[in-house]
């Protein structure tokens, strides 16, 4: 139960952040754009799904190296019969470090969405500064590559017969971000942008 | 003086701050509220797994190592301490130790009566060494257990190995040298005497070099690291 509602608090603001994301959505928060002036424009409301989505991804990427510790301490937080068992996944020594580096994978997403929160939140602070463009590159790029990253984790999932629902929550938060990069980028530049 | 405010730079700076500060509350959640242990093949590290069939003289038969341990180990008596040797059944060195690995896997065994400490269970992981007169397979790894006939084990027939038949080891098919890698085998024999709670209590140097257990400046076996380590009642009452 516990397990479930620390999930929620990643999962809303993930789908809040999805919302925003979301072509057409805009009338969802008009309401809300009284109150929040940057949920006026489309880039706004972009800026503003991004930086939630990628904090939550931070977060919850912390919660796994989290569980990555008290695992290897010996102690259980999320351990199940089920096939939701995230003790399982990320307590596995044979799949829970960076081949060859030895890296856990939730240090991993803690450090990428560190950097991402970065380049989101100071793109959307000076959004006409020369170098958000690199940043919204270098943004697409790397939760493109992350991509790769979520289907080796996945497959390790699928070998364990064992799903961890902290490490699909912070999947989707790349996945959430990767479309906010995307579009941010193919917006900048255009006329939109200024709108 | 004329000074110029970078907007641009003062955004960057601020955010990056900001960021880093989330990042450090990150990092000090994570110090204060765990005490992660490292996998690893060094005393007070967790033991790796320890993959491949296991044979306990009832044909071959899959193997979770991490079964073996109990995670909410206290410190008490009751919970199995784990000694694994990782050996050739070609290595001279390991044959000539077998006597004393069998006589010990019953000495230390729940069901002898002197043995006043936690029950410890023997493994051998065999594997097959990359030497010339090594060729090994799982019929003899079973014969040198079982000492049995029919196999040969560095040079002469496993049955005449010293000692008795092995029945309290449970011996581990790494032919493939997965294991040895993985835990990073030096050489063989080599020991470790592993916690009931999977943490690692002591190593042998590898070969013939068994270290110094007790630090009293002699040479020790896996004997004396048993008889050191491994919770006892005496100690238990007494603390």
């Amino acid at each position: 139960m516990a397990t479930t509602l620390l999930l929620m608090c990643y999962a809303v603001p993930i789908l809040i952040g999805l919302l925003l994301i979301l072509p057409g959505t805009g009338s969802y928060f008009t309401g809300l754009s009284e109150r929040f002036e940057s949920l006026q424009t489309r880039r706004g409301r972009l800026f503003t799904g991004l930086n939630l989505t990628v904090l939550a991804g931070l977060a919850v990427s912390v919660q796994t190296q989290w569980i990555h510790a008290k695992v290897s301490e010996g102690a259980n937080f999320c351990a199940s019969d089920t096939i939701f068992s995230c003790d399982d996944v990320i307590g596995n020594i044979d799949y829970n470090t960076v081949p060859y580096l030895d890296w856990p994978w939730g240090m991993v997403g803690f450090v990428t969405f560190s950097a991402l929160l970065f380049m989101s939140y100071a793109s959307s602070k000076e959004p006409n500064a020369k170098w958000v463009k690199n940043f919204l590159n270098l943004g697409s790029l790397v939760t493109v590559a992350g991509l790769g990253i979520i289907g080796l984790l996945i497959s390790y999932e699928l070998e364990m017969g064992k799903l961890c629902q902290f490490c699909t929550m912070a999947h989707i938060a790349n996945i959430v971000a990767m479309a906010g990069f995307l579009q941010l980028r193919s917006m900048h530049g255009e006329k939109e942008w200024n709108d | 003086m004329k000074h110029t405010y970078d907007d641009e730079a003062s955004t960057l700076s601020d955010t990056f701050l900001k960021v880093a500060s989330i990042f450090f509350v990150g990092i000090l959640i994570l110090a204060f509220t765990t005490d992660s242990i490292a996998t690893g093949t060094k005393e007070g590290e967790r033991a790796p797994a320890l993959d491949g069939a296991a044979y306990s003289g009832n044909g071959w038969a899959s193997f979770d190592f991490q079964d073996q341990f109990d995670t909410t180990w206290d410190g008490n008596v009751s919970s199995d301490w784990i000694m694994i040797e990782f050996m050739d059944t070609d290595c001279p060195y390991c044959v000539r130790s077998a006597d004393l690995y069998g006589e010990a896997s019953e000495a230390f065994h729940g069901s002898n009566a002197n043995w006043n400490g936690a029950q410890v269970n023997f493994f051998a992981s065999a594997t097959q060494l990359d030497i010339a007169g090594h060729e090994s397979s799982r019929e003899e790894i079973a014969a040198f257990r079982d000492k049995s006939t029919g196999q040969e084990c560095a040079s002469a027939d496993c049955a005449n190995r010293g000692g008795s038949a092995h029945d309290l080891v449970t011996y581990i098919d790494d032919l493939d040298q997965e294991n040895m890698d993985k835990w990073d085998i030096k050489g063989t024999p080599t020991y470790f005497l592993i916690q009931p709670d999977g943490i690692i209590a002591w190593v042998s140097n590898g070969g013939t070099d068994m270290g110094d257990v007790n630090n009293d400046g002699d040479e020790n076996t896996f004997i004396d690291a048993i008889i050191t380590l491994v919770t006892r009642e005496s100690i238990e009452e007494g603390a």
